[in-house]
């Protein structure tokens, strides 16, 4: 305990350049915590339900670019195992501003609903399914562009030849906040008087099947089907969909964490820094200590116990404070809808906090085995 | 009077340790801010290096992107005819979604079908093996970086889309332009694989961009925005905004936390050497020289910090990387570009992380009165 003392006493004595350390090492850590959940948010978990297990997604296994024709509907509700089949169709559009994005999905409107965890008020969803040109809008996007339920809007498309003009009729919560929805019936007459060549497809289907197990059968049962059709397809669970979407990006993983190594590495650097200097100035202390018989190991545990007992303070100011910004601040916003959920999960604070462990104890090394070496005879000849 | 520089390079030298860890702690943050802003500077480089301001090019009012943009299949008839054209070239482009030969994962390459004029208005662009596309013939003929990255796109490959099957002919080497990320056919190509009728784009040749700009869009039979080429690659640049962000946060939040270990490591230079300030106001030097001397010294630090971090990033240089280009939904290619301008913003980033980090301690340094600091030994 006495033992413990003297570690805090030491770390307290200089505190400017403890309090500069700590706050070093904590912003450092910050950082790592956020690189970390960067990547963590980029496998998409959180994006997913409880029946994101039962979705499948199916599309042409040539290029999104390729619809697939509205016939396929049919045939797939037939396929075993499926409960329930509806269109998905991407309609980049905006809002007022041409250079924020803002995606919608027409779908079929019976599907709405179907997930618990996308929760619709309940007077608000048959108004949807009753409103050919109805809308069903995220909570958070009828926030940010301070909409409200019964609203006419009209959102301008980016890459349809037309503009998708209807009512808010009900909004939703749950983890993916980026995209409105409409009916596929109202994109696809749109299309028709637009683009005729383009009428009667859609980009992709979603099926939700009856239980989870079942889903990779199905979707092999799917491509199968379709191999030698016109279109042949490509069926994914919701979770590997989403996924390709970050494999896009290249190789991002390994750019960021080759970036969190380099912070890990510049704390290590600090935390060095900062111990060598205190075992610098008190090499004198040192030598007495080991005069009235502390044991090399005893003043190794010294050294290590100040730097440990810095980098915690500066982990619990760092740590902490990255999961308390990040629940305060809404990344959602921040980034413009782009990064929707930014969740400093507690696997991530622990690996930082072992990191923090290791990095001080790492730093401590060298300048407490050079405080273990010295003799004592020499350091107090030296004055 | 000024206190000569040898005296702060010649402390840094004797306080060696202290002088390494800190200077090193500041390299990393400067080599991390030179490697993101190196892919900054290779995705706008390749935009920039793309346009041709003799090219005029039309998408679909509102469109992006030449991939999301939708033309009516009359449109290049009423082009031609508009004056001022020397050579037209309606497009189709589709993006394929194509595995990647280096790791798992997969990402949408362009298919990019051109009229017949399409390949004389990109003179940048270079046959290297084989041969040109037949039309009609199903041929493509590929990036060469392409073909070094995606699997079955080399020459001699065929190149599966769903039913349809193209045979690889030749390949071509683009320079650092947007083109070394496609893969080249003619426009009835398209067509026929993937059912599309409809033109992406066109791309006009004149002599007088502007005024083909406004006859374009004031044409009511078609429904188009025109801009230069220069100008849609430059909008393009875009694309490479979440990465400058990324950057700029990580940059910023590696440089407050090597700001306050150079303040620390200037703490202790300046507690250190108390007895030589005292001796350098008794022989006549002001505060104001003395302040100025250890701010020198911080700035100094980091400069060698600064040096050592672009160093250590310079390998980067030219390294051949891709991502995803939101506009267009397809792969991008180009490569790490550290220039001479982003090395000096890095050195300057450094020396901003000295100034910050030296400026406290060195008021303290110049505060110390020549006769309290000698009875402090």
């Amino acid at each position: 305990m006495a033992f413990v003392r003297l570690i805090l006493k030491n770390a307290l004595r200089n505190r400017r350049r403890t309090l500069l350390t700590t706050l070093s090492v904590a912003v450092s850590l910050f950082l790592l915590v956020s690189l970390r959940t960067l990547i963590t948010e980029m496998k998409g978990d959180t994006l997913m339900t409880e029946q994101s297990g039962r979705r499948l997604i199916t599309r042409s296994a040539v290029s999104l670019q390729v619809p697939l024709p509205l016939a396929y509907k049919e045939k797939l509700a037939r396929v075993p195992g499926v409960e329930r089949v509806s269109e998905y169709q991407w309609i980049p559009s905006w809002y007022r501003e041409p250079n924020i994005p803002l995606m919608i999905i027409a779908c079929d409107p019976m599907f709405m609903g179907t997930d618990p965890q996308y929760a619709i008020p309940p007077d608000q969803l048959p108004a949807f399914r009753a409103d050919r040109t109805g809308l069903i809008v995220p909570e958070k996007m009828l926030k940010k562009y301070g909409w409200h339920v019964g609203q006419r809007i009209t959102l301008r498309g980016s890459v349809f030849p037309f503009d998708v003009e209807g009512t808010i009729r009900a909004t939703f919560t749950g983890p993916a906040q980026n995209a409105a929805f409409c009916w596929f019936d109202y994109f696809n007459e749109l299309v028709r008087r637009a683009i005729p060549d383009r009428a009667d497809k859609s980009m992709a289907f979603v099926e939700l099947t009856r239980t989870a197990a079942d889903t990779p059968a199905v979707a092999t049962t799917i491509d199968a089907m379709f191999t030698n059709s016109i279109v042949p397809t490509r069926s994914e669970s919701e979770h590997n969909f989403v996924l390709g979407f970050s494999a896009m990006l290249g190789n991002v993983t390994l750019f960021i964490s080759a970036i969190a190594a380099a912070v890990v590495f510049a704390i290590v650097l600090v935390t060095t820094n900062t111990m060598s200097m205190a075992v610098r100035e008190r090499r004198h202390e040192i030598a007495v200590l080991k005069t009235i018989g502390f044991r090399p190991a005893h003043v190794v545990l010294l050294i290590a116990g100040e730097s440990l007992a810095i980098s915690a303070a500066g982990a619990i100011i760092g740590i902490g404070g990255a999961r308390l910004f990040f629940r305060t601040f809404d990344i959602y916003d921040l980034t413009n809808t782009v990064i929707q959920q930014f969740n400093v999960t507690n696997s991530t604070m622990a690996l930082a906090a072992l990191l923090a462990l290791g990095m001080a104890i790492i730093s401590s090394l060298i300048p407490a085995i050079a405080a273990a070496r010295t003799s004592i005879a020499s350091t107090l000849r030296d004055t | 009077m000024l206190i000569p520089l040898k005296y702060n390079i010649r402390n840094l030298f004797v306080r060696r340790t202290a002088t390494l860890l800190t200077a090193f702690g500041i390299a990393v943050s400067v080599a991390v801010f030179v490697a993101v802003m190196a892919l900054v500077e290779g995705m706008d480089e390749t935009f920039v290096a793309t346009g041709d301001a003799r090219n005029v090019i039309a998408l679909r009012r509102g469109a992006v992107s030449e991939t999301g943009s939708i033309i009516d299949i009359e449109a290049p008839l009423i082009v031609r005819n508009v004056p001022g054209v020397a050579a037209l070239s309606a497009e189709r482009l589709v993006y394929v979604n194509t595995p990647r030969i280096t790791d798992r994962g997969s990402s949408n390459v362009v298919i990019r079908g051109l009229g017949d004029t399409g390949r004389a208005l990109r003179p940048q662009v270079h046959l290297v093996r084989g041969r040109w596309y037949r039309p009609g013939a199903r041929e493509l003929v590929v990036s060469r970086s392409i073909a070094s990255r995606f699997r079955d796109c080399n020459l001699g490959d065929e190149f599966p889309t769903g039913s349809t099957r193209w045979k690889v002919v030749g390949l071509f080497d683009a320079g650092n332009t947007a083109y070394s990320s496609e893969m080249w056919t003619d426009a009835e190509g398209p067509a026929m694989a993937f059912q599309r009728r409809a033109w992406s784009d066109i791309v006009v040749q004149t002599s007088d961009p502007a005024t083909m700009i406004k006859r374009l869009e004031s044409e009511p039979r078609i429904n188009v925005d025109a801009r230069t080429e220069v100008d849609y690659f430059a909008e393009q640049t875009r694309a490479s905004t979440p990465v400058r962000i990324l950057g700029n946060v990580v940059a910023i939040i590696m440089a407050v936390g090597s700001a306050f270990a150079a303040m620390n490591t200037m703490y202790a230079a300046v507690g250190s050497r108390t007895r030589e300030i005292a001796v350098l106001r008794a022989l006549g030097f002001s505060g104001r020289a003395v302040a100025l001397s250890f701010l020198s010294e911080a700035v100094l630090l980091s400069v060698v910090g600064g040096v050592i971090g672009g160093l250590a990033a310079l390998p980067l240089n030219g390294l051949a990387t891709g991502t995803t280009n939101w506009f267009t939904f397809a792969e991008m290619n180009f490569a790490f570009a550290i220039t001479p301008r982003l090395l000096a913003r890095g050195i300057g980033f450094a020396v901003a992380m000295g100034v910050v980090g030296g400026v406290l301690p060195a008021m303290r340094a110049s505060r110390l009165s020549a006769a309290s600091a000698m009875r402090a030994l």
